[in-house]
């Protein structure tokens, strides 16, 4: 689905990928885990564009997507999601739904002016695929608040929301369980789950809780340092002494 | 009677330059207010309107350029069109940076354009302004009725301007507008080219800033350089927008009429001191405008209308949410209709156009 080719990214004197190179395979469901500070959300933003790679190419479907903007990115069918959750804070949940279907024809002002009343018709249906997203998260009774006013974990969920809505056929998900209780997780990997396979969504996640990786995730990639370390199944990586070197900073598992 | 025609006379000079004040803070409300561009150089576009208009529609005169005599709507398209395209220019150049450049450029612009109009006698007749701007219609009308047609042609475009960009905040491209200010980085993620949005925002903000120049000019009769000092207009359109609610296109209007009124009055207790303190006095109404902002901000910092979101469609309640979701189709919403969303009034109907539209 989507191929990473020897990303080089650097802040001033901090390589924070150092040629990190893998494969997220199409219709899996990806595990990106390792020791905080080793790259993974620095690879979400050169990924999803927020961030050019010094060097390196990123292939998406085989096109060559290096560097493009995140908007464009979008379009091809990359959503991303944010560790710390960024939503619109003056504007309602709904809102917060309702902005992310590509296309919409009220974004013209044009067209806005001229031609309310297909814009209105385009509203419900949107607005309609927004309430089913709510009512899956349990935000539903929240439509009508400001996502400042929410709380941590309704936030997260909020973030996947956002990611639900875009149609996108590749989801890139940042810590999509912290912060989540334990109810609305078992929801959360239900909906992960359902959107793999039934609409045939390929997920990345990034995720620090071993036992949802371990739950959701294959194959799981391991990286440490801006590198991949290692990739495999969860039990095949669990017994990596390497990764637990990493991981654990040494000793016995 | 004559005390009394003397009274609407005044009434219809302060509801005019109100007006004329409401389409700058609406201006500033669509640029700041839903996009979050942070125009300080409301001055340059007022200016150049002003200038814009004046000189298309003016009678020759040999100590600057003019002799075009064009009728007003073509002065007024023309204010428009040289405001957009030097806020075109600059939001191309600004609009990628990060949002502190475009207050810095605005201001810069704004004083490099007023010092062009003083400077540039050829064009603009310098530091001794172009006088005689004539009210649309003012021979044919005479000087009375001019002056209430005007009055009506400002009313007539702030409602037209209001309507406008209410629908547009209420729509998709508001929706997108204001996810621009709040997290442009969301915005970018979720597809949208923040670039487009803000450009077109400060565009059209910029637009009816210059427009609302054309009017000042045609109203006042007379411009010159000294009248688009940045403290009159673009500190006091700011003032108006904070007071009123930013964010809120009512709240604009209603606090270009508040501070408008507070800022006329004033002028006039202050034009009955001694004339050794009348000038003294200006500063300290500058002064006291300030101080009522702070007053403001400490009190009611989002305004006197806040910011409210518009209503949304939020389709009827589906099934019950089951803990878990069923292992099958997502459940489909009834099609949207019925039941409002909490608290709401108004009918589901898209983002709800305003009551007189019609495609």
């Amino acid at each position: 689905m989507i191929a990473l080719q020897n990303l080089v990214k650097r802040f001033g004197g901090v390589t924070a990928l150092d040629g990190c190179s893998f494969e997220v395979p199409a219709g899996s469901i990806t595990g990106l885990i390792g020791p905080n500070g080793a790259g993974k959300t620095t690879l979400f933003n050169v990924v999803s564009g927020a961030l050019r790679p010094d060097r390196g190419r990123i292939r998406f479907d085989g096109r060559d997507v290096t560097g493009l903007k995140p908007h464009r990115l979008f379009r091809l069918g990359i959503v991303r999601s944010f560790q710390i959750p960024h939503m619109l804070a003056r504007m309602t949940t709904l809102e917060n739904l309702m902005l992310v279907p590509g296309g919409q024809a009220g974004e013209n002002l044009l067209a806005v002016w001229l031609n309310s009343r297909r814009i209105a018709r385009e509203e419900a249906a949107i607005a309609g695929r927004a309430g089913e997203v709510l009512e899956l998260l349990a935000l539903r009774e929240l439509a009508g608040e400001l996502a400042g006013n929410l709380s941590g974990g309704q936030k997260k969920l909020l973030e996947l929301g956002r990611a639900m809505m875009s149609g996108a056929r590749l989801f890139l998900l940042d810590e999509p369980g912290a912060g989540v209780n334990p109810t609305l997780m078992a929801r959360l990997t239900e909906t992960i789950r359902r959107l793999n396979r039934e609409e045939g969504v390929t997920f990345c996640i990034i995720e620090h809780d071993m036992d949802l990786v371990a739950r959701l995730c294959d194959p799981v990639i391991v990286m440490a340092e801006g590198k991949v370390l290692a990739q495999g199944s969860m039990e095949a990586i669990r017994g990596n002494p390497e990764v637990i070197e990493a991981y654990l900073g040494g000793g016995e598992p | 009677m004559i005390e009394l025609a003397g009274f609407s006379s005044v009434l219809v000079q302060f509801a005019t330059f109100a007006g004329i004040f409401a389409l700058l803070a609406l201006g500033l409300n669509l640029q700041w207010g839903m996009g979050g561009l942070f125009n300080i150089g409301i001055a340059g576009f007022f200016a150049v309107g002003a200038y814009a208009s004046a000189i298309l529609t003016g009678a020759a005169n040999p100590s600057h350029l003019g002799g075009f005599a064009m009728p007003f709507i073509l002065g007024a398209l023309a204010a428009m069109s040289v405001s957009g395209l030097i806020a075109l220019a600059i939001g191309l150049i600004t609009l990628r940076l990060r949002a502190d450049y475009l207050a810095i450029a605005t201001i810069g612009i704004a004083e490099i354009l007023r010092l062009f109009l003083k400077n540039e006698a050829w064009l603009t007749n310098g530091v001794r302004g172009i006088a005689g701007i004539a009210k649309p219609h003012a021979a044919f009308l005479g000087p009375g009725w001019a002056t209430l047609v005007f009055f009506a042609i400002v009313l007539v475009s702030v409602l037209l301007v209001y309507l406008g960009l209410e629908r547009a905040r209420r729509s998709p491209w508001g929706r997108v507008l204001r996810a621009v200010r709040e997290n442009e980085e969301t915005a970018a993620a979720s597809g949208k080219n923040t670039v487009r949005f803000r450009l077109e925002a400060f565009v059209l903000g910029s637009m009816i800033m210059g427009y609302g120049g054309a009017l000042y000019a045609h109203f006042f009769g007379f411009i010159s350089p000294e009248a688009f000092e940045p403290e009159l207009t673009t500190f006091l359109v700011w003032i108006m927008l904070i007071a009123g609610g930013s964010g809120n296109n009512r709240g604009a209007i209603l606090g270009a009429v508040a501070i408008w009124l507070v800022w006329s009055g004033t002028e006039v207790l202050t034009n009955r001191l001694p004339p050794e303190l009348v000038t003294q006095a200006g500063a300290i109404r500058l002064l006291l405008i300030g101080a009522l902002l702070q007053v403001i901000l400490l009190l009611r910092p989002e305004g006197l209308l806040k910011e409210r979101p518009p209503p949304a469609p939020l389709p009827p309640k589906g099934v019950p949410p089951a803990p878990l979701p069923p292992k099958g189709v997502p459940p489909k919403g009834v099609p949207p209709k019925g039941v409002p969303p909490r608290g709401e009034a108004r009918p589901p109907r898209g983002p709800a156009p305003p009551p007189s539209s019609r495609a």
